[in-house]
């Protein structure tokens, strides 16, 4: 087992420890929303989701 | 992830895929076209989803130009939208195979062609560990999977083991930059055997154990990973001898493809 060899020195937007917050817990309902999409239309989850399973991935920046 | 490379495989497994980013619209609309994307790509500028799923980054000062952004992270959900798994990592710099977490998240079967494999097998059981992707690549999280294939009327032990038994227990070793997390074991069922009165956490069938890697390793071609495999097959009357077996695993380094610099 070998140690997490960081190759960046933590900043102040890399939590330090894996103690920081991940939302909603396993077994909760994930809350609804409605945002734009690249193409400039509204896309609501539960909608769009359509009884399908899901993975929602947040990501850091498109532009960085 | 490389969401867009395994987009077909993710559409065929019936999962809805949503990806979320801080940015507005218009830079979301230029990534995407620049990157082929083609899955939903959505715009929260005022990081009301982000606060609303409780994950906005309280590290980034207001007043910082990239306030706004969340602890980067992906929920698997259910056909209801109930959270059944959280993919998270403290550093956005990691990513999830997507491989790896199809199979692993969604149970969509691994397709054993091209993945690094090993094998073993002993009286009573067979061991193997496949790589979930058919690459480590620097910074990038994919998943082990080691199988122990029981014998029928068979079982091995769980952990905790009654004194002179053997759990079942899967250990993984690589060159110094490898981080292995720690293994995840399926659930156990009890098992009683009357003849001494006494009750086993026990594993039966195929049993599938899960182990995270993470290769903060780059200028080789192949990384060597180790997977000790320790467990002992047993029936209601008696018991092979407990064994350990080793597998060992070429693993080809992948290059990490970067997104190409903005003009």
């Amino acid at each position: 087992m070998t140690s997490d060899a960081t190759e960046t020195p933590p900043t102040q937007r890399t939590p330090e420890s894996d103690d920081f917050p991940t939302g909603p817990a396993v077994g909760e309902a994930l809350p609804d929303f409605t945002l734009l999409d690249q193409h400039g239309r509204s896309v609501n989850f539960g909608r769009a989701r359509a009884g399908r399973r899901a993975l929602v991935v947040f990501q850091r920046s498109a532009r960085w | 992830m490389q969401l867009q490379q395994h987009l077909p495989e993710l559409e065929a497994a019936g999962i809805a895929l949503f990806a979320i980013m801080y940015d507005p619209q218009e830079a979301l609309a230029a990534f995407a076209e620049e990157q082929g994307i083609t899955y939903p790509l959505l715009s929260d500028p005022r990081s009301e989803a982000i606060e609303r799923f409780g994950i906005l980054n309280t590290l980034v000062r207001p007043d910082e130009a990239v306030h706004g952004i969340p602890y980067p992270g992906s929920y698997v959900t259910d056909e209801r939208g109930v959270v059944v798994e959280k993919i998270f990592h403290r550093r956005y710099q990691v990513r999830d195979d997507v491989e790896s977490v199809l199979h692993r998240s969604f149970g969509v079967a691994l397709d054993p062609a091209g993945l690094p494999m090993a094998a073993d097998e002993s009286p009573g059981a067979r061991v193997s560990a496949t790589l979930g992707s058919s690459e480590l690549v620097f910074h990038r999280r994919a998943t082990l999977f080691v199988r122990l294939e029981v014998d029928p009327g068979l079982h091995v032990y769980g952990a905790p083991v009654p004194e002179g038994y053997f759990a079942t227990e899967v250990t993984v070793a690589g060159p110094e930059g490898l981080i292995v997390e720690p293994a995840v074991y399926p659930p156990t069922h009890p098992l009683r055997i009357d003849a001494i009165g006494e009750t086993f956490r026990v594993f039966e069938g195929d049993v599938e154990i899960a182990v995270p890697l993470i290769a903060n390793i780059r200028d080789v071609e192949r990384v060597p990973i180790e997977v000790a495999v320790q467990y002992q097959a047993c029936d209601d009357r008696q018991c092979f001898l407990p064994q350990r077996r080793t597998l060992r695993l070429e693993v080809p380094l992948g290059s990490l493809v970067r997104a190409r610099p903005r003009a």
